[in-house]
Formats: C-alpha cells, structure tokens, sequence
C-alpha cells in the first residue's frame, strides 16, 4: 500500500509517544508502590480498596476499645478483690465478736475496726477511673455511688450498665453498676434469712437450709409454755396467720415447714420468735452496719449474748453471701476479660488477611515493576532508534 | 525540424509545470489537510502532413488533486466520535483521579468520624475525647464541600467550554462559507481550485473536532453543513449560529440554542450527536450529576440517620441532643415559563429508600406527570401530597397544562452539610431514658436494654412504672400493670419469656425486659438526668457506621460511596477504552485517506528524477533538431 512520508514520520512518533507513556505509568508505579494509581485502574479491586481499609480501620478502632475495655474491667476487678479482702477481714472479726470470751469492751474494739474496714469499703466503692469519673456510679459518673445518709449507706449511682463495642455487633459491658456490685446482696442464705426478735431473752440459735421451694409470704414462729413444768413447744404461722406446723421444741431436731428447715440449738425462752422472711437486696454496708449496730449495742447496753450470736450468725450469712456474690461478679469479669482476649485473637487473624489481600490489591510487586520498567526502556530505545534510521532513508539523499 | 523545435517547446512547458506540481508536493509534504496534486500529459493533436499523421507534442491538462471523498468522509466521522470520546475518557480521568485517594478520601473521613465516637464511648463525658469527635465532623463536612465544589468546577469548566465551543463552532461555520463563495466563484472558470477545496475539508474537519457535522454537496461546488438534527449551519454561502441558553429548569446549566435568521432560539442540546460539544454534554449528563447525585446521598444519609439518633439522646447539660449536621434540604426549581400558580415543596421522608435522581414534574391538565431522570420512570400523582422514593412531594397551587418543576432531591447536601454542633458538652451521648428495678423487688426480672424510637413526647412526664402481676390479664395470665404509658397491661409469661421480650412503650420506645419477677416486682423506666457517664448513644450513632441505611437499606454510607467511585472508576475505564477504539479507527481511516491523498517524498523524488529526465531529453531535441538544420545548411552551402 501506498504510505505518505508524512504517515511514516507519524507513525514512528506514535510509537515513541506511546511507549513513553507506558514508561511514565511504570515509573509512576514504582515511585508510589502502588499497583492500583487510580479507581478506573481497576475499578471493582478499588472498592475493594475501600471496603477493606474501613474493615481494617474498624478492627483497629475495635482493638483500642478492647484495650480500653481490658482497662476498665482490671480496675472493677482491683477493686472488688480488695473488697472480697475487707470482707474477709470483717469476717474473721465476726467470728471472733461471736465469742463468749469477749468482753463488750472488746467487741467494742472490734465494732471500731469494723467501721473502719467499711470507711475502706466505702472508699473502694467510690473509686474513681483514670479521668477522674465515679467507677461504681452507673451513668451518674459524677456522683459518688454510695454516700453516708441518716439512713445509712445509700446508693446514690444509677443502674446503668457501661458497654463498649468491641467487634461488629458485639458489645460488652465494661463497668458494672454500684448497684449490682455491692447492693444486689441476697439477705440470709439467699432464699430467705431468719432473724432473732430482738425482744427474745432465750439463748437459742439458729441453723438454716432450704428444703424446697419458698412462697413469697414470710413465716414467724413463736416458742411457748403454758407453765413452766411444761416442755416448750413452737408454732409456726404464714403471714396470713395460718399454722403451719407445731409441736414441743427439741433441741437439735429440725423443724421443716413451707421450704423451711430450721434446727435450734440452746433453750429459748417462752414469747421468743424468730421471723422467717424472704431474702431482700441489701448491700455490703448493711450488713457491715448490722455488724457494728449489733456489736455496739452488746457493748454499750448489754445485749442479750443469745441474741447477739443470732445477730452475728446473721451477720456472718450476710457476709458470706456478699462474698460470693462479689466472686460472681469477679468470675463474670474474668470471663468477660478471657472473651476480650478471643474477640482480640479474631481481630488480630483478621486483620492479618485484610492487610494481606490489601497488599495483594494495591500494592506493587517490584521485581515485576522493574521488569516491565527495563521492558518498556528498551521498547522505547528500540522505537528511537527505528525512527532515526527510516528518518535516515530518503531518496532525496542520493539526488546531487 | 520545426516540428521537432515546436515539439520540444511543448515539453518543455508541460514538464516544467510538471515540476512544479511536483516541487508543490514537496513543499507540502507537511501541510495538515493538504492532498497531493498531479498534473496530466495530453498528447498533442496529430496533423496529416502527406498521408502521415504526425504528432503535435504534448500538452499539460488538468492538475487534479488525489482524493476520495468517502475516505474524508470517513476520517471526518472518525474524528468527530474520537473528539467527543477523549473529552469524556479526559474529564473523566481527572474526576477518577479526585475520588481516587483511598488514603485520604470521603470514606476516610467517615472512618474517622464514627472511630472518633467510638473513642468517646470509652469516656462519655471527656471534653478532649468530645471535641475531636467534633472537629472530626467538621473534616467531614470540610471533605464533603471540597468534594462538591471540585464536582461544581467541573460543571464550570463544562458551561465555559461550551461557551467557547459555540463561538469556534460559530467562527469555522463563518469560514466554511466563504470558502464556499470562493469555490463558488471560481467554478467555471476550468480546473479545479484545489487549495480552495483543501482548505474547507480541512475547516469541516476541525468543525467535527467540535461538533459532529454532515455535509451535503451542491451542483454548484459548495457544501450545506448540517448539526444535530439537521440544522443547516453552513448552507451555501451563509451561515447561522450556535449559542448558549440557560436551561429552563435549571439556569445554571446550559443548553446549546441553533437560531436562524430572526426566529426565535431552540434548543439542540439533546440533538447533537460527535465532537467535544457532545463529549462535555455527556460528561456532565451521565457522569457528573450521577457523582453529584450520589455524593449528596451520602451526606443524605449521613446527616438523616446521625441526626436522627443523636436527637434521642441527651447532652452533658440533660438537654435533648440537637441536630449534629444540617438537615438536608431537597432543591425545587420551577420552570422560568410556568404559566399557572403551581407550587411544589419537597423535603425527606425515608433516606433509605432515596434514589440519587432529579425528577421532573410536569402537570398535564388534571394530573402530575412525574419522571425520574436517572431512569425515565414515570408516575402519576393527583395535586395533593405524595410520597416517592423517600420524598414528600406536595403538589399545590393552581397549575396550567404544561407547568414544570425540576426536583433535585440530593444535589446540594454535599455543599449544605454543615456541622451544628459547636460545643463539647452538645454532643447526646446519653440515651434519653433509663431503667431502673426497684429497690424492693425480690424476683431477677429486670429491663435489659432501652430503646427510644421517638424523641417528641420526651422528656416523661413521671416515671413510668411496670408492676410485675400475675393475674395482670385475667385470672392465672400474668403481666405487668403498666403506669404513666399506654397500654396499661402487657403480658409477660416468666416462664415463656423470662430469656427476654421486647415491650413496646407506645410512642417512645421500646423495652427489653428478662428474667423471673416475684408479684409486686417493679420496673421503672425514668428520664435520664445526670447521666454523664451514659454512652449508650453514642454506641447507637456509632453503629450506625455498619448500618445499611442507604439504597433500600442495601448499603453503608461507606458502601455507597465505593460505588459512587466504583461508578466513576468503570464509567472512566469505559470512556478510555472506547476513545482508544474510536482513535485507533480515526487512524486507520487517517492512513487510508493518506494513502491516497498524502504526499510520498521518495515518489515525489522519482517523478522529480523522472520529470528531469524528460526535460533534459526534450532539451535534447531542441539541439538535434539545431544539429540537423546546421546540417542542412552545411550541406546547401557547398
């Protein structure tokens, strides 16, 4: 076919033009790192782009808020092991207040330091985090949780419950409230507590165990002797009056009624009860208080050491059960803390594999970027070169 | 002898114009449109001279050009789509290259922004932990207007090139006619004025550069041009023009307007087909309004569903959270030649289900003819209020048949997304109610999870109480006797749905309450005062980041926006390789009109050597034919 000198020249800087573009884009490639310079590159690997970064972002965002979270459970943890301390220590001082070998100048001792290990009690329940907000308040993070009222200790926090995020649609609480740590104590075994009236001069105690199950109603149960010759006997009536059960009081016998086993020790007095009510919520500072009540009122006014056994036997019950429910809270951190610990494993795998195919996506593999670099200069130079010689050929060179 | 002599002469003429038809080939060899001419030898009338016809010499006729018109045709067709196509793939390119950045693009900024609620959550009432969050949304806000205002200099640049376009358009129309005149002029007057003809190929051809052309020859040598549709912009020796005209609807788009003589403007926007006029035209029609259209989705969505959240929740001061971005408007314009009273208002009514479109509305005389552009669905609506694609449309007014409005429901949220939260203690991060058990319940039931639906009827008047009640519906159905709401029982069966149910508080929210209530056990949801340490909300608008709230709840805001670029990415991709097509062809048909039209210096430089020699050989006949008569008289003298 027939070619015009002016297609020949044109075509050689075509190709030369082209071949410099292709250079510029490898060198453009090599000096970002980048395979993918722009979305019409390859438009479905740029979203692809896109969706994963933000996936990565987001598993790093997760991972902060794991670490934060980690934080903020250690520091409830903290503080309710130093609880679990003081309640041991106030447990220990139970049992030694419980001793007919004391004098009430002794129990007054005791009912001294107990107060103080609830002044620590206190201050743990009133700790405060890291930017100097309640822990223990629920959302009122301003107030303190537990403050000394006419009433007693009250629980001034609320009954929020702060949750982080920590992986998409997982939340987990990182702070439980005041409330559920220290107030949420069930009183007396748990199903129901017995208490001594405080009017009783006998010098019975008592033992007691579920048998099955509890109605809601209370059950009181009075001790009586028609004359003193006569054995005692006890009945027992529900809070609408009925008796439920009756008969002569022996000591060490078990007396079973409506869920209730009851077995006494000691010789009660005629017109000595004992009220079987339904376990309440009561905090670590109430019986703490009832403790210190108990101890002060036998060393000031000489309680009945009947009644004060049955009182520290309460107390003691209280104390065991808020230890155990502080080690339920302490457990349901762990296994908050070992399920941060699994959630952060699968954050960490995954966001190995997003980075890995992020990497795959856009980023360059060099040895084949220089390669195609060295490919495309030699093109070029071949292209040059080619121009220069059919530059060269001309007949009007050989016209003289 | 004097034949030989007048022979020769004949020769020499003939090929000295030869050479220099030549020599003109030469010179042009790079002359842009230029086609290379030949001359043609005619032999000399033969005269009987005693029974021998004898030939006269040689004589140069015509000096043609080397053309062929389909070829021009094809190469100007060529270059009209290739035009149009590598304005697209270029405007493309760049606004490929603005959405890009995976580092630092839109999408970054949303990550940044929910990671900054994210942080806060960890301490609800930090100051510092509050302001970044804000100052991430004002990057936000920075990024989105940046955004719209690089898209809204693309419809700059589009309206000022058609601009210029129009007046080239208008000024190589003006050329082409009086080429015409020339040729005009000339014709008749034998030969052929191929310059002249040269020249207007080459002006049709640029005209195709700008916008596709047709061309129809007369008898009389000059070309008719027609655009778009058939509009004659070149006939004969006169040429009308090409101007630019404010859209009806929307004035700040243009339209291109043919006029002829004194009648009135019409508009051939849609009618023109080639050339970088239809490549701006398309760029802006298909791509730019899409990206536009979906940019302002995105800052839709954003600020509808952040918004919304952040409204049933309460600040650091208990006060209900505000707006955090501008609520998006939608833009109604109505037509400049709207004849009735019509009145059209839109605003949003369900962000998930928006479709990034504008919508025209037309009223036909009884009722609203409404269609969606970015896909010419139409629907029928009475006057009155109706709902489409997420919109509240209110039809008012009085119209007349004919009366237009242009609806563009997220066009402008980009530009109008604007933070209005301003201060650290603003930010809702507390959820406007919480719950709470009362003291004296001795059952586990409990409320787990409080959901506000509807902020309007909050802050509660009083607490609202659930007393746990077996008999609550009847004799042996339990529930709970509900006070300071309606409905005032709801079942609850703890043996059924002790594990969780979800209660509805009726116009407020909803509840989630679990676990083994004793009789009398009561429940309180109350007003959440005082709440600094609360960041429930924040961990509802930070959800929000995975939530898919856009396109019929199909996509994240974040999916969203890679489709957007995605869109762009492939539409670009697209547009190159169809350039790269369109520009292979337009060489192919270039060589093809070269082959034929182009000038070859080695042909040239063979046809100089070929032409030399004649010349030199017809120079040799003039001395034989001076030889012979010397012999002649030689031979007579002696």
């Amino acid at each position: 076919m027939r070619l015009s000198t002016n297609q020949i020249y044109q075509q050689g800087i075509n190709v030369i033009l082209d071949q410099q573009s292709k250079l510029a884009e490898t060198n453009q490639k090599i000096g970002s790192g980048k395979n993918l310079l722009r979305p019409s590159d390859d438009p479905a690997a740029a979203v692809k782009v896109l969706s994963l970064t933000s996936e990565a972002g987001n598993i790093e965002q997760f991972s902060r808020n794991i670490d934060t979270a980690r934080t903020q459970l250690s520091q409830g943890e903290q503080a309710m092991s130093q609880a679990g301390n003081v309640i041991q220590r106030s447990r220990e001082l139970i049992v030694q207040a419980n001793n007919d070998a004391l004098s009430p100048s002794d129990r007054g001792a005791i009912a001294t330091e107990l107060a103080s290990l609830q002044q620590e009690m206190l201050s743990l329940a009133n700790s405060k985090d890291e930017s100097g907000n309640y822990y223990f308040s629920g959302f009122q993070s301003d107030t303190a949780p537990f403050q000394r009222t006419s009433a007693g200790i009250a629980y001034k926090g609320d009954q929020g419950t702060r949750m982080l995020q920590v992986g998409s649609g997982i939340q987990v609480e990182t702070r439980p409230n005041g409330q559920a740590v220290f107030g949420d104590v069930r009183s007396g075994n748990g199903t129901f507590s017995v208490s001594a009236n405080d009017a009783n001069t006998g010098n019975t105690t008592v033992q007691s165990s579920v048998s099955g199950p509890f109605g809601p109603n209370g059950f009181d149960l009075i001790f009586t002797q028609t004359t003193p010759s006569d054995p005692i006997t006890f009945q027992v009536v529900d809070g609408l009056g009925a008796t439920v059960a009756g008969g002569n009081y022996v000591e060490g016998e078990a007396i079973t009624f409506g869920g209730v086993n009851l077995t006494f020790a000691g010789t009660p007095e005629p017109g000595d009860r004992f009220a079987v009510s339904p376990s309440i919520n009561e905090s670590v500072f109430d019986v703490l208080s009832a403790g210190i009540d108990a101890l002060n009122a036998y060393s000031n006014s000489g309680l009945n050491p009947g009644l004060l056994h049955n009182k520290m036997d309460q107390v003691l019950d209280g104390l065991d059960q808020s230890l155990s429910h502080l080690l339920d809270e302490r457990a349901s951190i762990g296994a908050r803390l070992n399920s941060l610990d699994s959630q952060q494993e699968v954050h960490d795998k995954n966001l190995i594999s997003y980075k890995a195919a992020l990497s795959d996506i856009q980023d360059l593999d060099y040895a084949e970027a220089i390669n195609e670099l060295n490919l495309r200069l030699t093109s070029l130079q071949a292209a040059q070169q080619a121009y220069i010689k059919i530059q060269d050929l001309s007949l009007f060179r050989y016209l003289n | 002898m004097a034949n030989s002599l007048s022979i020769a002469l004949t020769g020499l003429t003939a090929l000295q114009r030869a050479v220099a038809t030549t020599s003109n080939n030469i010179v042009n060899v790079g002359t842009e449109g230029y086609s290379r001419q030949t001359m043609s030898f005619e032999a000399g009338p033969t005269t009987a001279s005693g029974g021998f016809y004898l030939g006269s010499g040689v004589s140069s006729t015509v000096i043609e050009r080397a053309y062929d018109s389909f070829l021009v045709a094809q190469v100007r067709d060529f270059t009209a789509s290739s035009s149009k196509l590598d304005t697209v793939a270029s405007l493309s390119a760049r606004l490929d290259d603005v959405l890009g950045d995976t580092e630092s693009g839109f999408n970054q900024n949303i990550q940044t922004f929910f990671g900054a609620m994210q942080s806060l959550s960890s301490n609800p009432s930090g100051v510092p932990e509050r302001q970044v969050v804000i100052a991430e949304a004002q990057a936000l806000e920075r990024q989105a207007q940046y955004l719209d205002s690089t898209l809204d200099q693309f419809d700059n640049e589009v309206n000022s090139r058609l601009k210029s376009l129009t007046d080239e358009v208008n000024l190589i129309a003006g050329n082409i006619a009086q080429v015409n005149g020339s040729i005009a002029s000339l014709q008749g007057t034998g030969g052929s004025p191929n310059s002249l003809l040269d020249k207007r190929d080459s002006l049709v051809r640029d005209l195709a550069k700008r916008i596709g052309v047709s061309t129809i020859e007369s008898e009389s040598g000059e070309i008719n041009v027609l655009v778009g549709s058939g509009q004659p912009i070149v006939t004969g020796i006169n040429s009308s023009e090409l101007s630019v005209i404010p859209n009806k609807l929307d004035g700040r788009r243009l339209d291109i307007a043919f006029s002829i003589g004194n009648a009135s403007d019409v508009a051939i926007t849609k009618q023109i087909k080639g050339g970088e006029m239809e490549g701006l035209l398309e760029f802006r029609d298909t791509i730019l309004e899409q990206t536009r259209n979906d940019l302002g989705l995105v800052a839709v969505g954003l600020s509808e569903v952040v918004n919304a959240q952040h409204k049933k929740g309460i600040d650091l001061n208990d006060q209900f959270g505000l707006n955090f971005f501008s609520q998006a408007e939608v833009e109604v314009l109505a037509n400049s030649g709207n004849a009735g009273s019509a009145t059209l208002s839109a605003t949003i009514a369900d962000a998930s289900v928006m479709q990034p479109s504008d919508y025209q509305a037309s009223f036909d005389g009884t009722n609203w003819n409404i269609k969606r552009m970015s896909d010419s669905t139409m629907s029928i609506a009475a006057p009155g209020t109706v709902s489409l694609d997420g919109l509240s449309l209110t039809l008012g007014g009085a119209p007349a048949n004919g009366d237009r409005f242009l609806v563009r429901a997220t066009r402008n949220a980009a530009s109008a997304l604007e933070v209005q939260i301003k201060r650290p203690e603003q930010i809702a991060a507390a959820l406007a109610l919480r719950a709470e058990t009362a003291s004296g319940n001795t059952g586990s039931a409990a409320i787990d999870q409080v959901l506000v639906d509807d902020a309007t009827s909050l802050p509660l008047a009083g607490n609202i109480t659930l007393t746990f009640n077996p008999d609550a519906l009847g004799a042996g159905v339990p529930g709970f006797d509900v006070a300071g709401i309606t409905p005032a029982v709801v079942a609850y069966d703890p043996a059924l749905d002790g594990l969780g149910k979800i209660l509805t508080l009726t116009g407020i929210g909803r509840i989630e309450v679990s676990g083994q209530p004793s009789a009398g056990d009561v429940l309180v949801v109350q007003n959440n005062t005082g709440a600094r340490g609360d960041n429930r909300n924040l961990l509802a608008m930070a959800d929000l980041q995975s939530a898919k709230i856009l396109a019929n709840s199909q996509a994240t805001l974040q999916d969203y926006y890679g489709r957007l670029v995605s869109t762009v990415g492939v539409k670009t991709r697209q547009a190159q390789v169809n350039a790269s097509t369109e520009n292979a062809l337009l060489q192919q048909a270039s060589t093809a009109r070269d082959g034929v039209s182009g000038v070859n210096l080695d042909e040239e430089a063979a046809n100089l050597l070929k032409l030399q020699q004649a010349y030199q050989a017809a120079a040799k006949i003039i001395s034989v034919a001076e030889t012979l008569f010397q012999t002649l008289l030689a031979a007579t003298r002696t």
